[in-house]
């Protein structure tokens, strides 16, 4: 698999709270891992919630005793989640800090992920679809027929994130198991992409690429030159010919 | 640089110690060197400073708060940046939330409700009037000080917008939001409305209207449910005050009060006669719930995408919809109270109570000092009896004045005794005599010609002249005075008959022909007429007028809709009747076991409690079965085979997998279950955690080393070229 991940702070922020982590080696039964994580809280604490949580996660899959790959995403995300909530208790500067995040691995033909809060995974190949659903405020509005998609896009509330990881004891993550297609590219990102990129210039940038490097800098330059307002985390993958089913 | 006790702010502010932290902004209660004087100052939190946005938002609008100065407002002396850290100085008020307030007396007097809800709505009218829209009123940010002042904190900065990622747990509440602000839409005074309503049905019934266990689920309901009647919970709430709270609360801004001055005015009005029906509210357009009408909403929507709402703010034309403006003006000038009422009635004497109130209360405090029991407690709940008292001298006052002819009009200071044996007076205006008589005596009131006059108005044998006002509440039996016409003098105009016409259309109608007086709509319940159509009007169709006749509509207010009762925790046959007896058809009934709820007693309903609907609709309930039986199944034969055999088997028996642990083992081959508990053969019930231990092979077997972790940099892996 073909993987490659940046983050960058964008043009307004001091700080960086986004985090990407990427390997194509096995981490416990987990042949390959992808991650990102956008962190919330103080000046430190966003940053250091999004590193240690991915940190964690891949500690955890090391001492794994589960071999069922929706059993682990499901198990690791929440003792991530234990864990960041106790580090927050101890340090009265990390208090009130979280993260989103989104972890997936591709074993053999299949695609497994987990998400907690507004940070999105993406299917690219004919078209763009958006694989994830957001755990955002004015989504689930929109998915509860309370407002419409039109509302939302504008919507000042969008920055408000009903789940996340280190908020409240016993967060839930969503799994997803998808069996991926000849062409399949994943795309993940934080909403410091997803907000200043419309998804259909998303797929043209990808599609106009040589490679997934230029893709996700290229990525990153066009929600920068669109205003950066917020920190950009972007991790893409594309399976090798044996790892898709035809 | 971060706060510390002691530092001085832009070379005049000392902090002095932490008093409170918000969402955004830390607390602390300071000292001004210059003025030498007591302040609080509030300290924009550091992950908001780094978002250039709200940092520009949060200064300009603490600036526009800042020139804002009154006693019902929290005020803003400052606004300024230190070596990084934004504040904003602000008066220091000592005193208790309105929501701690509500919390220690769980419900609230209806005369305390309007005294704090008067004094709120000032404060807010103030800013108004200033354009600033406060977005974020709650009782968390309405306090009532030591010398019992409401005032209202908070102004324009608590709903500033970040880009940052912040969680629905640490946001504000969205119990008070207003459905247009939910949706992310235009918001104005009237949204401030809006949650003054939703704050005044907490002050009455001691809990908020729209609850839930999540954000999301309380904003839904705010953009989709209808409010619950506040009698419902409180029944002895006076009319009038509950016709407020649901005018405020509309969820169509445009049927709400327009500004803070006719709130007041109702509210006011309220006190004195506290079962009035004077609280006009619109009625829908449409019987659906469309809540505001899509075309505007998308105009709006567009004129707002630009990030600053307030610039625009101004330019907005509210008088758009001519209708609403027409009945406004007809409603309140219709009555000519306002303007003596307001200005001699109440204000002054009011206000001079209130100090010498004040006064009382200094004393007072000298006198307790800061012993005996949370005495900061005792005296605000001591301040808010004397207003009360205060508000009651008022009324003695305004009575006076009325007897002594100093108000043209108010209505009638009622005794409570003789509640029951009140009626309000009918229009009759425009009826036939006969027609006036049957309206009358169906309200046990008599009927009287006192004299037969021609009517420059009303057609031969109809009422020109009624002597008591339509809207006055008088004893039973008393007689009514009337005059009616002999004949009509001058142009005559038939009555055109709007009936099912759309109230614009029936009122256009009648222009068309040439009338000049058309009154404020009655709004009546119909069962066959569409809510927001004409049923008919007074002088009746056909009937002979002039020019100057006026001619009131009778609007539908729709089918009167019945309350859902609350069924939950009644019994299956009690709460059918209980349906049946509201007007209301059993829908499905369901039984199902159910562990927390004893057999036979209802656990749910389709249609919640409290909520309007229309006559014959159909409730479903669930009834409860009882615990059901647990099904037991023995533990299935997992020794001796694969973990992943073993978890099959337990999970196709119903059993789910407990702790897995991993043990050495001579005798079962690496892998294989060694044991599980509780033991293979057991009976225990569905859905029981069986613990596994497996097999790591025999001791010194264990050949796997430890792979050293690859330490992976968050970059590139394989930026190899590929073809798309």
């Amino acid at each position: 698999m073909k993987i490659y991940a940046m983050t960058d702070v964008g043009r307004k922020r001091e700080v960086n709270q986004d985090y990407v982590y990427v390997t194509d080696k096995p981490i416990g039964p987990f042949p390959n891992l992808l991650a990102v994580a956008d962190g919330m809280g103080g000046h430190k604490a966003g940053d250091f919630a999004s590193k240690y949580t991915v940190g964690v996660l891949r500690e955890e899959l090391e001492n794994t005793p589960l071999n069922k790959p929706e059993e682990i995403l499901r198990n690791v995300v929440s003792i991530a989640n234990d864990k960041l909530i106790e580090a927050a208790s101890a340090d009265i500067k990390l208090e009130g800090m979280g993260t989103t995040l989104v972890v997936a691995t591709v074993v053999g033909n299949t695609l497994y992920f987990a998400n907690v809060g507004d940070s999105r995974l993406y299917l690219i190949n004919e078209k763009i679809r958006q694989i994830s659903k957001d755990h955002s405020l004015v989504e689930e509005m929109v998915r509860l027929g309370g407002i419409k998609a039109e509302e939302a896009k504008n919507h000042p509330d969008k920055n408000i994130i009903t789940r996340a990881i280190g908020v409240k004891e016993g967060v839930e993550a969503d799994i997803y198991e998808y069996r991926l297609k000849k062409g399949d590219m994943i795309l993940m990102c934080t909403d410091g992409l997803s907000n200043m990129v419309e998804d259909e210039d998303m797929f043209d940038i990808v599609r106009g690429s040589r490679d997934i490097v230029e893709a996700v800098q290229m990525l990153i330059e066009k929600a920068n030159s669109n205003g950066g307002r917020d920190n950009i985390g972007v991790v893409m993958a594309v399976p090798l010919a044996d790892e898709v089913s035809v | 640089m971060s706060v510390k006790d002691g530092i001085v702010l832009g070379k005049r502010y000392e902090v002095l110690s932490k008093v409170g932290a918000g969402g955004m902004a830390d607390v602390y209660k300071g000292k001004d060197r210059m003025l030498n004087r007591y302040v609080a100052i509030k300290v924009l939190k550091k992950e908001y400073k780094e978002d250039e946005n709200f940092v520009r938002k949060f200064r300009s609008e603490a600036q526009a708060a800042a020139g804002l100065m009154h006693p019902n407002i929290v005020n803003v002396y400052d606004v300024g940046e230190d070596r990084g850290l934004y504040y904003m100085v602000m008066e220091l008020v000592e005193g208790i939330t309105l929501k701690e307030y509500i919390e220690k007396k769980g419900r609230l007097s209806h005369k305390e409700v309007i005294s704090i809800a008067i004094q709120m709505c000032t404060g807010l009218g103030v800013a108004h009037a200033a354009d600033i829209i406060h977005r974020d009123i709650k009782p968390q940010n309405i306090i009532i000080s030591k010398d019992g002042k409401v005032k209202v904190t908070d102004f324009g900065i608590a709903k500033a917008t970040t880009s940052n990622t912040v969680s629905s747990n640490a946001m504000g509440s969205v119990h008070y939001t207003s459905p247009e602000q939910a949706r992310g839409g235009f918001s104005d005074q009237r949204s401030d409305i809006y949650s003054v309503g939703i704050t005044l049905f907490e002050m009455v019934t001691g809990q908020v209207p729209f609850d839930g266990d999540s954000t999301v689920s309380v904003a839904i309901k705010h953009l989709q449910e209808e409010i619950m009647s506040p009698s419902e919970l409180v029944p002895d709430i006076p009319y009038s005050l509950e016709q407020i709270i649901l005018k405020c609360t509309q969820k169509n801004s445009e049927r709400r009060y327009r500004n803070t001055d006719e709130l007041i005015q109702d509210m006011k009005r309220s006190l004195v006669d506290p079962d009035g029906d004077f609280v006009a509210i619109p009625p829908q357009r449409n019987a659906n719930t469309v809540i505001i009408r899509g075309d505007e909403l998308d105009i709006i929507g567009d004129a707002y995408e630009d990030e600053d709402d307030f610039d625009e703010y101004d330019s907005r034309d509210f008088g758009r919809d001519r209708e609403y403006d027409e009945y406004d003006d007809g409603e309140y000038d219709g009555h000519g109270y306002d303007d003596d009422y307001d200005d001699r009635g109440y204000d002054d004497d009011y206000d001079r109570d209130y100090d010498d109130f004040d006064d009382e209360f200094d004393e007072y405090d000298s006198r307790h000092g800061s012993g005996g029991v949370n005495p900061r407690m005792n005296k605000v709940m001591k301040i808010l009896t004397a207003v009360v008292i205060v508000i009651i001298l008022f009324i003695v006052i305004f009575t006076i004045g009325k007897t002594a002819g100093l108000f043209k009009f108010g209505p009638t200071l009622k005794n409570e005794k003789t509640k029951d044996d009140e009626v309000k007076v009918p229009n009759v205006v425009g009826k036939t005599e006969d027609e006036a008589k049957k309206a009358l005596n169906e309200v046990g009131l008599g009927f009287k010609v006192d004299e037969r006059k021609e009517s420059k108005q009303y057609e031969a044998g109809t009422v020109s002249e009624q002597k008591t006002e339509a809207g006055k509440k008088v004893k039973k039996n008393t007689t009514v005075h009337v005059v009616v016409s002999s004949a009509l003098v001058g142009d005559k105009i038939k009555v055109p008959d709007v009936s099912g016409m759309s109230e614009d259309d029936a009122r256009s109608r009648l222009q068309q022909e040439g009338f000049k007086k058309i009154a404020t709509p009655q709004y009546e319940y119909s069962d066959s007429v569409a809510e927001g159509d004409v049923i008919g009007t007074t002088p009746a169709a056909n009937a002979e007028a002039t020019e100057d006749t006026e001619i009131v509509m009778r609007v539908s207010k729709g089918t009167e809709k019945k309350t859902v009762p609350n069924l939950i925790g009644m019994m299956d046959a009690d709460a059918q009747s209980a349906i049946l007896a509201e007007g209301l058809v059993v829908g499905s009934v369901g039984y199902e076991y159910n562990d927390d709820v004893p057999e036979g007693q209802v656990y749910a309903q389709s249609v919640d409690g409290g909520k309007k609907v229309a006559p014959g609709t159909a409730v479903g309930i669930s009834v409860s079965n009882g615990p059901k039986p647990a099904e037991k199944v023995e533990v299935p034969p997992v020794t001796d085979t694969s973990l992943e055999n073993a978890r099959q088997l337990l999970s196709s028996a119903g059993l789910s997998v407990g702790n897995v642990s991993y043990q050495y083992s001579d005798s079962v081959a690496a892998g294989n279950v060694i044991s599980c508990s509780p033991g293979v053969g057991n009976s225990v019930e569905e859905g029981t955690s069986v613990s596994l231990v497996v097999s790591q092979g025999p001791k010194g077997s264990d050949s796997g080393t430890d792979p050293e972790e690859p330490e992976d940099p968050p970059q590139t892996i394989d930026p190899g070229i590929f073809g798309f």
